[in-house]
């Protein structure tokens, strides 16, 4: 069972790294908030009317960025003078950003896409859950036998269920 | 008004209608069975599937499904001390113990039987207030829409868990981000950066699933272990069914605590996980047994579960009514509303009343259904939770793919739902509210044209009308409150 807050929570670091997600990820986004109605001004020349309200908000987020970005800072000074938060139910944190397997799965998710995307919404998914299953450990005929099973399933689901038909054939074909 | 309720209640017995609802609860129960998954995720799953139907089955199906899934989600809580969801949280306190103690069947009947009754109670307030909502809306003006929109951004980054200036952030964020694409009120387009795609912004539907879902799987796929585990204790029939009898003999327990549920459910951003925690408070205060609470006292099972099923009637009243989505999850079904073409508010309610009756009949009938199938089946149902998470995985993924494909044909919205999903996976990891996030997305629209309209008609004058100063003096208190009793807890 995984414990509440999350079983990895153990595995997750606290320094005081400038370079860590909580410091990066905030950055990034205050960037992203300030640039928006840089752009808008010097690139689109847009007049105040449409310009206003993203300039304002905006400008807000980019504050509430930065003080986000100081309350980690502060945070992470007290941290080594106080014992680590025990793991409770309201931290959604379970120190995934920090694991090389995270990142292992997004990459599954993106070949899912693109392998979706080039052989179509049928060969595409039972191709990829066949790698999945088979890089999880288990033998060729089972996970061939899972890929076209829970294919077919969602692929029934969507067609006759929700009636909703999804190509056949590569997406840049139809 | 008559006519419009015959109408609604024929289109809910009609048996597609009934199938539908059916349907619905099933996956619900599902959902709320697997820790991680949680309704606004089932409704971000499921939201592009309904693309098609018959607006009344498909916004039936979705809230079927989504009413339930607190339903469900109390299991997991009472067995094994894991919340299905959020919002039963509160349930494991007592639960779990009662559990331990070899009473996880009383615990699960009276959770269920509780859920049951507090999801009644709501839909039956929420049809007898129907009548009268259009009337009272009908009395707002623009700028009175304009606040209740910014109240509701407001009360959600103010709540925003234990962090302020985080879900202020994530709300002006998805803010932002909504203003990509054509303004509403000139028709220019904004930060288009080219792309054709980007001309009317990005789309909720992949926004959602790539927030909400993606990172659960993205959880699922890393552990790769079950999420239960393999020894879930028995459950008994008798055991339930004696459960089920304590909330009729604490049936005033039961009433007030999904009067409580009802009204934190229709203020905005107070009723996700709000109001059984409240509930509960409640319970523990005026109970006879205070000193057994916390160690397995069946009063601390039904006060959270009762107002856990009514909050979501109550946040459905300013959905309908306003168009505010009284949570992350109505921020969604707003969404569902749109593909139908439908724009829930005063309007919604004048001209489609008997979807709304509808709608409120299949919270009725959904709450009721899956209590009683849930006790009958409440120990089969927790054998989803014993699936490896790397089976479980590449099956989400397929089915996100297709769903997010289906909405409207396009690769680029495949494309959103990455970006999104590593937003979505950094938010939550780093404790950025990403419901704040979503109702800044989803109301950023209407704030923007009634801002524009309000300032036209009123200049700033329309701070100064009843409504609006009523909101800010509210909202001033709701800040003041949090503030101080953060200063307390600190202190």
């Amino acid at each position: 069972v995984v414990p509440p807050g999350g079983g990895l929570m153990s595995a997750r670091p606290r320094t005081g790294s400038m370079f860590e997600a909580r410091f990066t990820v905030p950055a990034v986004l205050t960037l992203f908030a300030a640039a928006m109605p840089a752009i808008g001004y010097f690139a689109y020349d847009y007049d105040l009317k449409v310009l206003s309200f993203p300039l304002g908000i905006g400008l807000f987020a980019a504050i509430m960025g930065l003080l986000s970005i100081g309350a980690e800072w502060r945070a992470s000074e007290n941290a080594s003078e106080k014992a680590p938060a025990s793991p409770n139910l309201f931290n959604e944190s379970e120190g995934l950003l920090q694991n090389r397997d995270t990142w292992i799965q997004v990459g599954w998710i993106v070949l899912f896409a693109a392998a979706t995307t080039v052989l179509g919404f049928l060969t595409g998914p039972s191709l990829m859950i066949a790698l999945y299953l088979k890089w999880d450990g288990r033998s060729w005929r089972s996970a061939i036998a899972a890929a076209v099973l829970m294919t077919a399933g969602v692929w029934l689901i969507a067609t006759y269920l929700i009636r909703a038909p999804l190509p056949l054939l590569p997406v840049f074909w139809s | 008004m008559l006519d419009a309720v015959l109408q609604g209640i024929g289109a809910f017995v009609q048996p597609l209608s009934i199938l539908f609802l059916l349907l619905g609860v099933a996956i619900g129960s599902l959902v709320g069975l697997i820790p991680g998954l949680n309704g606004v995720s089932a409704l971000a799953l499921m939201i592009p599937f309904i693309y098609g139907m018959d607006p009344g089955i498909g916004l039936s199906f979705l809230l079927a499904m989504h009413a339930v899934v607190n339903t469900a989600g109390s299991i997991t809580a009472i067995l094994l001390g894991i919340p299905g969801e959020p919002a039963c949280t509160a349930t494991v306190i007592d639960g779990f113990p009662m559990a331990q103690q070899g009473r996880g069947g009383e615990a699960i009947g009276a959770a269920l039987t509780a859920s049951g009754i507090g999801g009644l109670f709501g839909a039956l307030v929420l049809l007898l207030l129907l009548p009268v909502l259009s009337p009272i809306v009908l009395l707002f003006q623009s700028p009175d829409t304009l606040m209740i929109a910014l109240f509701g951004i407001s009360l959600i980054a103010v709540l925003s868990k234990d962090n302020m200036v985080k879900g202020l952030f994530a709300g002006a964020l998805g803010m932002l981000v909504a203003t990509i694409g054509y303004q509403g009120v000139t028709g220019v387009p904004r930060f288009w950066f080219g792309l054709d795609y980007l001309l009317e912004g990005f789309q909720l539907v992949p926004v959602t699933l790539g927030l909400f879902a993606i990172p659960e799987i993205i959880s699922l796929g890393v552990s790769g272990r079950s999420i239960a585990a393999k020894d879930t204790p028995p459950v008994g029939m008798t055991q339930v069914l004696r459960g089920c009898r304590l909330v009729f003999e604490n049936g005033w327990l039961t009433l007030r605590s999904s009067v409580i549920g009802l009204v934190i459910g229709i203020i905005p951003g107070l009723g996700s996980a709000t109001a059984p925690w409240i509930a509960y408070a409640s319970a523990a205060q005026t109970s006879k047994n205070k000193a057994q609470f916390g160690h397995g006292a069946v009063e601390g099972v039904i006060a959270p579960e009762a107002s856990n099923n009514s909050k979501e009637s109550g946040a459905m009243i300013p959905t309908l009514a306003f168009g505010i989505p009284g949570s992350s999850s109505m921020a969604l079904l707003i969404g569902a509303f749109f593909l139908f073409g439908l724009t829930p508010g005063p309007e919604f309610l004048k001209t489609n009343m008997a979807i709304a009756v509808q709608l409120t009949a299949t919270i009725a009938v959904a709450n009721v259904v899956a209590a009683v199938l849930a006790i009958l089946v409440g120990a089969k149902l927790t054998a989803i939770t014993r699936v490896p998470g790397r089976l479980m995985a590449p099956v989400l993924i397929v089915t996100l793919l297709l769903g997010t494909y289906a909405t409207s044909n396009q690769v680029m919205d495949v494309v959103t739902l990455l970006l999104f999903g590593i937003l979505g996976l950094a938010m939550k990891e780093l404790n950025y509210s990403r419901p704040c996030f979503l109702v800044g997305f989803v109301l950023t629209p209407m704030v923007e044209t009634y801002l524009h309209i309000s300032l036209r008609a009123h200049g700033l004058s329309f701070l100064l009308r009843p409504i609006p100063i009523a909101i800010m003096l509210t909202l001033a208190f709701l800040v003041a409150r949090t503030l101080w009793s953060r200063r307390v807890a600190a202190s």
